[in-house]
């Protein structure tokens, strides 16, 4: 199997968010891998459809991101309202991703494959944003216990259910401080916006969460430190 | 009703949306290589499509419409003799609704391609195999016959004209990685591309005179041809994780 170091090695979207390249679309579809020429397994980012690179200055109207792994605050926004790309709506979607990788059951036939999906996902793939909301909020408590994962996931499953319960009281604590000055403020004052939100989600959580989330609060610091395109 | 007839009679292929480029798969396609600056070369390269094998599909009125197929270039084509492999997901029913206010994003996971590597139950000599870890061995192996084969895929997409162009960024992306092991291999190889400008919705928008803000809006027909990889789902559990950890942040971020 596969190992992984002990020693977190910083690559692939992360990288390029510090070095102003801005993905903006985290999907299931964007991840992909590559098998090196020395047989290595390789996680590939793709898509740079709706990216952004801060040294060029684009206007669009596209709206950015895959509904179905969209962070809870740009869900809750609804499509039209016009909020800047922030690090940390990449990271979290890449939560959501992970959340529906690791509970779907692939079935192999031939070279094609059947994907079957807990209906506790459903509404992720539905025009209906308050059920999807809804449906994203409950799974905290609800994944690996409304729906069994796949015992190929099994040893991973806590970790994932506790960067969803992180998210959504990143979420909470975002709804308590009346988020609607916060983007504006976490654009004039990023590293006091940050501090206060997860902060706030540590008070939540309590002390397991701070031990637990010191590799995610130590990302999105770093990744912020760079100047953001709107 | 006659007058919309008639206007209809007035139509031609390139108003009726066909796009003669693509009309067959029997020709390649003239597209120009991507240089290392992120600019396009100017000699033309000819690129074989193969729309019997979809690698995904996002057919809608509203957003990018991205379709995404095999390609090849001509040395290695294989006169797309693959039968069509493609994903059936669950619940497609209900998605069609969700997929107009949502550009293409409403996405199932789509693919037909596969790795060469062994599962992780199979790598221990003299176990016994888990029958998942079988067929998704089985259907890796199917799977490679069609990415040899066809070992590049054309995406072909509506993109906003004012986003900077994607092989741009991704040019940018790959200098990154000569200097910055954390970022090499991570991002993908933009080979060929091509803006078919004469398709832009820039014309029926002019006509109708929607560009009130020109900035924006408007679409033009992109191709873009880019090396085969695979969907993170093909893999097995620990496999995924790690592969998973490296698009996002850190390898061995959590173990």
């Amino acid at each position: 199997m596969l190992r992984s170091s002990t020693n977190p090695v910083p690559s692939g979207h992360y990288r390029l968010w510090v070095n102003g390249i801005r993905h903006g679309d985290i999907s299931l579809n964007n991840l992909i891998y590559n098998i090196s020429p020395t047989g290595k397994v390789e996680g590939v980012l793709n898509d740079y459809d709706l990216a952004s690179w801060d040294k060029i200055s684009t206007t669009n109207s596209d709206r950015t991101g895959t509904v179905p792994f969209m962070a809870l605050d740009l869900l809750r926004g609804g499509l039209d309202r016009q909020i800047p790309r922030l690090y940390r709506h990449d990271a979290e979607s890449f939560v959501w991703v992970l959340a529906y990788l690791t509970a779907i059951t692939v079935e192999y036939r031939g070279h094609s494959v059947r994907i079957s999906r807990p209906p506790d996902f459903d509404s992720w793939f539905k025009d209906d944003f308050r059920t999807h909301l809804k449906s994203k909020r409950v799974l905290g408590n609800d994944y690996g216990r409304a729906f069994q994962i796949p015992g190929h996931h099994n040893q991973h499953f806590t970790t994932v259910r506790k960067l969803i319960a992180y998210w959504i009281e990143f979420d909470n604590a975002l709804i308590d401080s009346e988020n609607v000055g916060l983007v504006k403020l976490e654009i004039d004052d990023p590293v006091g916006a940050l501090e206060s939100l997860v902060g706030d989600v540590e008070m939540t959580l309590g002390a397991d969460a701070k031990k637990g989330f010191a590799k995610v609060k130590a990302l999105l610091f770093e990744a912020i430190k760079t100047p953001k395109v709107a | 009703m006659l007058v919309l007839l008639l206007a209809l009679q007035r139509f031609g292929d390139r108003q009726w949306g066909n796009i003669v480029e693509l009309a067959s798969a029997e020709h390649p396609i003239p597209l120009y290589p991507v240089i290392e600056d992120g600019t396009l070369g100017t000699q033309e390269a000819g690129v074989s499509f193969h729309p019997e094998d979809k690698v995904h599909s996002g057919w809608s009125l509203l957003g990018r419409a991205t379709t995404v197929i095999g390609a090849s270039t001509e040395k290695n084509s294989d006169d797309g003799r693959v039968k069509e492999g493609r994903v059936e997901a669950q619940g497609d029913e209900g998605d069609d609704a969700a997929e107009t206010i949502a550009e293409e994003d409403l996405e199932e996971p789509e693919t037909n391609e596969a790795i060469s590597s062994g599962s992780d139950a199979a790598r221990g000599e003299g176990c016994k195999q888990d029958p998942q870890d079988q067929a998704r061995d089985a259907y890796r192996k199917a799977c490679d016959k069609i990415i040899n084969a066809h070992n590049l895929v054309l995406k072909i997409y509506w993109p906003e004209t004012s986003r900077i162009q994607e092989w741009e960024i991704v040019a940018h992306a790959q200098t990154l990685g000569k200097t910055d092991r954390f970022i090499r291999g991570h991002v993908p190889e933009v080979k060929y591309a091509r803006d078919f400008d004469r398709y832009s919705t820039r014309y029926i928008r002019d006509f109708l005179d929607l560009q009130h803000d020109k900035q924006t809006g408007t679409r033009t027909l992109r191709l873009v041809v880019m090396n085969r990889l695979r969907p993170l789902h093909d893999l097995s559990g620990g496999q995924m994780w790690d592969a998973f950890w490296e698009c996002f942040a850190c390898k061995g971020f959590f173990v």
